[in-house]
């Protein structure tokens, strides 16, 4: 029962229980039905929440990509849902880790030489950092697919402070009702809360000093960047990345993604309704996702050949 | 512990779940249910930890993705009053044969309640259910608790939104606090199982639900327990668990299994019981 094919899907799935960043955790291999992979990928999931709230972008897009010929690999980091490690250990050095040992484990369990990175915001950053380290190190990453990636480490820092004052203001009812300042709070406490996620003042440093593009010095692999907004304009940062990676001899593409529901990319996508059903928020945002990446990536390494 | 993901098929579809196993000889399985959208961990790990803490206590436990979630395939409509039981008994079932055991104890919130309330009403072997219930208890009241008085106060709401507004804060100022009605899942689930509501939110609210609770207790002659165990959180809010919040529900959640299944390590109360408990 650790595996199973849904021939309407095209696809096979099997669970792995492999050793990653250092502890037991899950794995899920998806592989094409009736042929061997000609590619793997390996999806580098988000921090904090946006683990849970884009993993329903995630495995679709995994089954996507699975199904035309690829073998991709989705994994729980460190610190994340049935991983060994508990959560107030989540460190960027974490998540890189994990993701660096998870290139090894696609590698093995799907026999392939060819391997490319996903990741969204923060397992964006993740995904394009793990890919030039292991260029360093003489491992080759092929390609890198990147969702509204983290850029600047500092943003996106203050950004889950804004939402851990938030959550202290929903929670206004208790004792320590009034909304503080959350750098006052890591000063003192030395852990700040982001919706129940534990931010260390250690990561919270660790993650602000990110510039990605300080970060990536050697990748020269086929490139996808994706922004995710609701006007055509390209923000600055996603194209200096773009340009960065051309700059060191890639082959960078830049595509934007628009949707009125734009803003909402990285938050929970289901909303309870009144009726007592879920509502989709995100639906008409990850279908173009998935649609644009598929279409990328098979330009982007070698294809298999039919079943 | 030695944990265990499968894909257990379910028609046409296959349900990815984690069974945990303790190293000793097993008491009996837990099966931890979470609400809409949560993966089967949970979110921060919740059933993660909650099933590693049990297996300390000899007790099993599965967690799954809910059709169309997670690592699961497959299409549903998931709603409270068209929850994915039958998926959920096959993976159990599926559990319950493969480790040996019959009896088996089952807690979640919010879609993961309706279900473990529905598994104690229906299914063979279900000896208790433990309910978080955050903040509003109104994923066990009839429509949602919503009086006559706040129904209309929400149509002037769409139409007049600034009236509407002055409308609910009146009906706040002036507590007005209707009864609670349950939704008839839970007398069905007391009738067969031990009951308990581990409740999220302000002392007051917690008094009518326990009140409200015992009342039900009494009027269905109940002869299993029938509890409410308190952890003040002022106004939480839905599943959203503050860093303090989660170890102690974990820990209410693993005592009222660990009472409940056969073999408790600890002594359970015996016989029927409408206690109040504060699970600081």
């Amino acid at each position: 029962m650790r595996a199973f094919e849904e021939p309407a899907l095209g696809i096979a799935e099997r669970f792995l229980t492999p050793t990653l960043g250092g502890g037991k955790t899950v794995a899920i291999l998806s592989t094409p039905i009736g042929r061997e992979p000609a590619a793997g990928w390996v999806l580098c999931h988000s921090y904090g929440l946006e683990q849970i709230n884009l993993y329903a972008l995630e495995v679709p897009l995994a089954r996507t990509i699975a199904a035309a010929g690829n073998a991709v690999l989705r994994f729980h980091a460190q610190g994340y849902g049935d991983s060994a490690i508990p959560h107030e250990e989540v460190s960027l050095a974490s998540h890189l880790s994990s993701a660096i040992d998870a290139v090894d484990v696609i590698r093995t369990e799907a026999g392939i030489s060819e391997v490319g990175l996903f990741g969204a915001r923060f397992g964006g950053a993740v995904a394009a950092t793990a890919a030039d380290r292991l260029t360093q190190d003489g491992v080759g990453i092929s390609a890198l697919a990147l969702w509204e990636p983290m850029v600047r480490g500092r943003s996106y820092m203050q950004g889950l402070a804004r939402m851990s004052v938030l959550s202290e203001l929903i929670s206004s009812g208790r004792e320590s009702g009034t909304a503080r300042d959350p750098a006052e709070i890591l000063r003192e406490s030395g852990v700040l809360d982001v919706q129940g996620f534990p931010l260390r003042q250690e990561t919270f440093e660790e993650v602000s000093a990110v510039d990605l593009l300080q970060e990536l010095r050697v990748f020269q692999g086929r490139s996808l960047v994706v922004q995710v907004s609701k006007g055509e304009r390209v923000r600055p940062d996603l194209q200096r990345l773009m340009e960065h990676l051309q700059g060191l001899g890639g082959d960078a593409t830049l595509e934007v993604v628009t949707d009125p529901k734009a803003d909402r990319f990285g938050r929970p996508r289901y909303r309870g309704m009144a009726n007592g059903t879920k509502a989709d928020t995100q639906q008409s945002v990850a279908d173009a996702i998935i649609s644009m990446t598929a279409t990328w990536c098979a330009g982007a390494l070698p294809q298999g050949g039919g079943p | 512990v030695n944990e265990y993901p499968l894909f257990v098929p379910f028609e046409d579809q296959h349900l990815a779940a984690v069974v945990t196993v303790p190293e000793v000889r097993i008491r009996g399985l837990a099966v931890l249910l979470q609400g809409l959208g949560a993966p089967r961990s949970h979110r921060y790990g919740l059933w993660t930890w909650t099933a590693r803490t049990l297996a300390d206590r000899g007790i099993a436990s599965v967690r799954l993705d809910y059709p169309e979630l997670g690592d699961s395939t497959g299409v549903a409509r998931l709603a409270m009053d068209d929850t994915p039981l039958p998926h959920t008994v096959a993976v159990i079932d599926t559990v319950r044969e493969a480790l040996g055991v019959r009896e088996f104890a089952t807690t979640g919130n919010c879609l993961g309640a309706k279900i473990s309330l529905e598994l104690a009403a229906g299914v063979d072997g279900c000896v208790s259910v433990g309910c978080i219930i955050p903040g509003s208890p109104k994923t066990v009241l009839v429509g949602e608790g919503r009086t006559a008085p706040h129904r209309a106060a929400r149509r002037v709401s769409r139409r007049m939104p600034r009236l509407g507004s002055f409308g609910r804060q009146a009906l706040r100022s002036h507590k007005i606090q209707p009864r609670m009605h349950f939704i008839p899942e839970v007398a069905d689930a007391m009738r067969n199982a031990d009951l308990m509501f581990l409740h999220l939110g302000s002392e007051e609210r917690h008094h009518r639900l326990e009140r409200a609770l015992a009342t039900l207790a009494t009027d269905e002659q109940a002869s299993h327990r029938v509890e409410t165990w308190f952890i003040p959180a002022g106004n939480t809010s839905g599943m959203r668990l503050d860093l303090d919040l989660q170890p102690k529900v974990i820990g209410s959640l693993v005592r009222w299994i660990d009472e409940t299944l056969p073999g408790a390590a600890t002594t359970a109360s015996m016989g029927p019981q409408r206690a109040t408990e504060v699970a600081s």
